[in-house]
């Protein structure tokens, strides 16, 4: 881990609260573990043929006369934007045994650190959508770094049962359409099919799982293996303070007591 | 969790050991390791020759595209409760009869209050009504019900085969009116419930006096909930214009409209236009009303056991049949299997409640506070996530966050209900749990958005105004909020039947439904949901409705 979260950021002294901060820091650099080059990674994604053009829904934004509007002097336009990208979309399964990063926490985090993108949190999966080369600019950072192993962390656009169910004699979170398989050569697990399950012209790396010590230290996930429940004090203490005060704000916003 | 618990996991996986965290998978035998699943194939192997079109081809999964089922075990359940081994698609409420007619039993039911019109008659014909009248009145009444004409010529009328399931019986809490209606007409509480609780009932009710009907479930499955209330109406009057000898105009049409609505108790409101129904379909049934048409508590006094029996009610009435049949249709996952199957929610039922007890001196005894919604929820939800952590075949088999948050919510509701006896801190608890404390714990949500209604909910609960807050007996699936979510309704129930048994109450939200639902000769027998359901799964259950007197054996 890098730099010093604000204690803002997430409530808690243990080291589960900690890696929270860490990873909800829009300022952290995410330690690099593999390299997944370009054309492996629109392989993998499957919205369009390695080396082939964006599509664009519209011209270049510097192209187009719009009217005025003072808004745009204040955003500045992301990239994919600026060049009238198609939003493509990518989905990311995490296994309840300690994949580096939890569907809400990915949620959280994208909102803060990727710019247009839209998302929806489920229990196992997480969903990105966002002008296409912006989603590969994105999902270049999630790939590569601590933030995803490859035998935990899954990529699927269709079909993403398996977070919850043990994990296979590999070690490997179950997919019922079979995208991926560990390489026991080469120690490194494989994706024969990109996210919809798709077969792809050539195999693509995503490299060697992460030992379970290092995911376990890396966890972001309260339990019997990682910080105890109860013991996250401050989490609860917050958590709780924010209930009551919505319920009493929900009947009498005045009930809500301010402090100063 | 209690060791038989595990013991009936490792069963349904064909594990020795619950606690291993690694298997082998895809080479289980795919979809032919179901016996269902094969049933399904041949079946429909021979529709196609018979139809000349071809339909369900799970053999075919690589030419149609779809998912490869089978790839990790398609697990057995077992039904709590009960000795019954079923699978997965035993409660696909299409292939399930009794999941079916508990559907059909609560949408035909009709209450109608017979005080005003039996004023009306007194004051306005001037005929006298006794116990011999009401007799000779529910005589002529069960024969219209039942499609029989009473009063016009030349009528078609129905075979009685058909509507063998149609009954028009009286409640009341005056046992000594009670004492004079022909037994066959009558719901006689005393004999339905323990002696306590049948006082309380019939306290409840008082000296009114109301008439159930059921009209037949062919009817509403033609038709569908809203024609419950026409039926009855339509055929009462004309029972009571031939049993009193009613004739005249105007005050025929005051009688007319006294008898068919002044007095009717609405089971479910008719939800908004987007979703469909009229009333007395899911949508519009108050969550209060699940505790009351459970009648496991006519069986036991254990609240745990009352109220493990009024969650499987709740889900399978809720999601089955709302969600899954009304609301999305088609294929859907039976999130409520998980509800009543390896006495796992009774476990973690049983452990909050016991909990409860140690730490706050019995049921209904700790006052309702933040501190106690906030004690118990953690209790619960930490108990629960400890489970899935030492066991993943637990995991595995609640596979969905839907179907883990139905845990969590359910039991911290049950838990604060059991501790507070207070609807309102019970259902605070289930909000905060998906909201807050299960969510922060794993950092998951149920399902997509999944945890949206709940921190609507929190911020609505205690202020009570319409579309927005309501007090929790009173809440349902057609609230704008618990509308949205997929599992909300099948859930929030548990934080309304749980204060009331803790509380020792003979009811939750009416003594009138209550006693409605106690008649021994419903199809559905209310009193045992789960073995009802499981009879549905072994293919015993014997529903009505059935068309078999009017066509050719296929």
């Amino acid at each position: 881990m890098s730099g010093n979260p604000s204690p803002n950021l997430y409530p808690g002294d243990d080291r589960v609260a900690e890696r929270r901060r860490f990873i909800l820091d829009p300022k952290s650099k995410f330690e690099k573990l593999r390299e997944i080059p370009d054309e492996d990674l629109v392989r993998l994604l499957g919205h369009r043929a390695p080396g082939e053009k964006y599509s664009s829904l519209h011209p270049s934004l510097d192209e187009l006369k719009l009217p005025e509007d003072p808004i745009r002097e204040l955003v500045e336009p992301t990239d994919g934007a600026r060049h009238g990208d198609r939003i493509r979309y990518i989905q990311i399964t995490d296994s309840v045994y300690h994949s580096p990063l939890t569907p809400v926490f990915r949620g959280r985090m994208y909102h803060v650190r990727y710019r247009g993108i839209d998302t929806i949190t489920y229990s196992g999966r997480e969903l990105m959508e966002a002008r296409e080369r912006d989603l590969e600019k994105y999902a270049k950072e999630l790939l590569e770094t601590e933030l995803f192993d490859p035998a935990r962390t899954a990529v699927r656009g269709i079909t993403v049962h398996g977070s919850a169910l043990r994990l296979d004699e590999d070690g490997l979170m179950f997919d019922a359409r079979r995208r991926y398989y560990f390489d026991k050569k080469r120690g490194e697990v494989v994706y024969t099919k990109d996210q919809m399950a798709v077969p792809m012209d050539m195999p693509v790396s995503v490299g060697k799982p992460l030992p379970e010590d290092v995911l376990l230290e890396k966890s972001i996930v309260y339990g019997l293996d990682t910080a105890h429940y109860k013991d996250a004090k401050e989490l609860w203490e917050v958590a709780g303070r924010i209930f009551e005060m919505h319920v009493k704000g929900g009947l009498i916003p005045e009930l809500v007591e301010k402090k100063e | 969790m209690k060791e038989d618990v595990v013991e009936r996991l490792k069963k349904a996986f064909g594990e020795e050991d619950a606690t291993k965290r690694y298997t082998k998978f895809y080479e289980l035998g795919g979809w032919q390791q179901s016996k269902r699943k094969t049933e399904f194939v041949e079946f429909s192997r021979k529709l196609a020759a018979e139809r000349g079109i071809v339909g369900y081809q799970r053999e075919r999964e690589e030419g149609i595209g779809g998912v490869p089922l089978g790839q990790r075990l398609l697990e057995n359940f077992n039904i709590t409760g009960t000795d019954v081994i079923c699978e997965y698609d035993d409660f696909q409420q299409i292939n399930n009869a009794a999941m079916q007619q508990m559907a059909d039993d609560i949408r035909r039911t009709a209450v109608l209050g017979l005080d005003m019109p039996h004023m009306i008659i007194q004051n306005r014909f001037g005929v006298s009504v006794t116990p011999e009248t009401i007799n000779r009145y529910l005589e002529v009444a069960n024969h219209a019900m039942c499609g029989g004409a009473v009063a016009q010529e030349h009528m078609a009328e129905v075979h009685p085969g058909l509507v063998r399931d149609t009954s028009v019986k009286i409640l009341t809490g005056d046992d000594e009116l009670a004492a004079h209606i022909d037994p066959q007409f009558l719901i006689d509480l005393n004999r339905e419930y323990p002696e306590e609780k049948a006082e309380k009932v019939k306290e409840g009710i008082g000296k009114h006096v109301y008439q159930v009907t059921r009209i037949p479930t062919i009817a509403v499955r033609i038709g569908d909930g809203g024609i419950t209330r026409r039926w009855n109406a339509n055929q009462s009057a004309l029972a009571f214009i031939v049993a009193y000898k009613l004739g005249g105009g105007s005050v025929l049409a005051d009688f007319s409209l006294t008898a068919k609505h002044m007095q009717y108790v609405l089971l479910a409101t008719p939800t908004w236009p987007r979703r469909g129904p009229k009333d007395n379909e899911p949508g519009g049934l108050p969550y209060g009303y699940i505790g009351d048409i459970c009648q496991a508590d006519a069986l036991t006094d254990d609240p745990v056991r009352y109220c493990a029996e009024a969650s499987a009610l709740a889900g399978f009435y809720y999601i089955s049949i709302w969600v899954n049949n009304y609301v999305i249709g088609g294929v859907g996952a039976s999130a409520v299997a998980y509800f009543c199957s390896d006495g796992v929610l009774d476990d973690f039922y049983q452990h909050v409640a016991d909990y409860v007890k140690e730490k706050y001196g019995g049921f209904a005894q700790a006052k309702p506070s933040f501190d106690v919604v906030r004690d118990v929820t953690e209790e619960a939800v930490f108990y629960i996530l400890e489970q899935y952590n030492k066991y993943p075949l637990l995991l595995e088999s609640h596979w969905g966050g839907a179907i883990r948050f139905g845990m969590l919510q359910s039991t911290a509701a049950v838990g604060v209900g059991l501790a507070t006896g207070h609807s309102l801190a019970a259902h605070l608890a289930l909000h905060y749990t998906q909201a807050f404390v299960g969510k922060e714990a794993w950092g998951r949500a149920g399902f997509g958005s999944g945890d949206s209604v709940d921190h609507i909910s929190i911020a609505y609960a205690a202020s009570v105004r319409p579309d927005e807050g309501l007090v929790p007996e009173l809440r349902g699936a057609n609230m704008p909020q618990d509308s949205t979510s997929a599992l909300i309704m099948a859930i929030e129930p548990a934080s309304v039947f749980s204060p009331h048994a803790a509380r020792g109450d003979a009811w939750v939200l009416s003594p009138v439904i209550k006693g409605a639902f106690a008649d021994s000769n419903l199809p559905f027998d209310f009193k045992r949901i789960r073995a009802e359901i499981a009879k549905g799964a072994l293919r015993e259950f014997m529903p009505e409705g059935e068309r078999d007197l009017i066509k050719p054996a296929r």
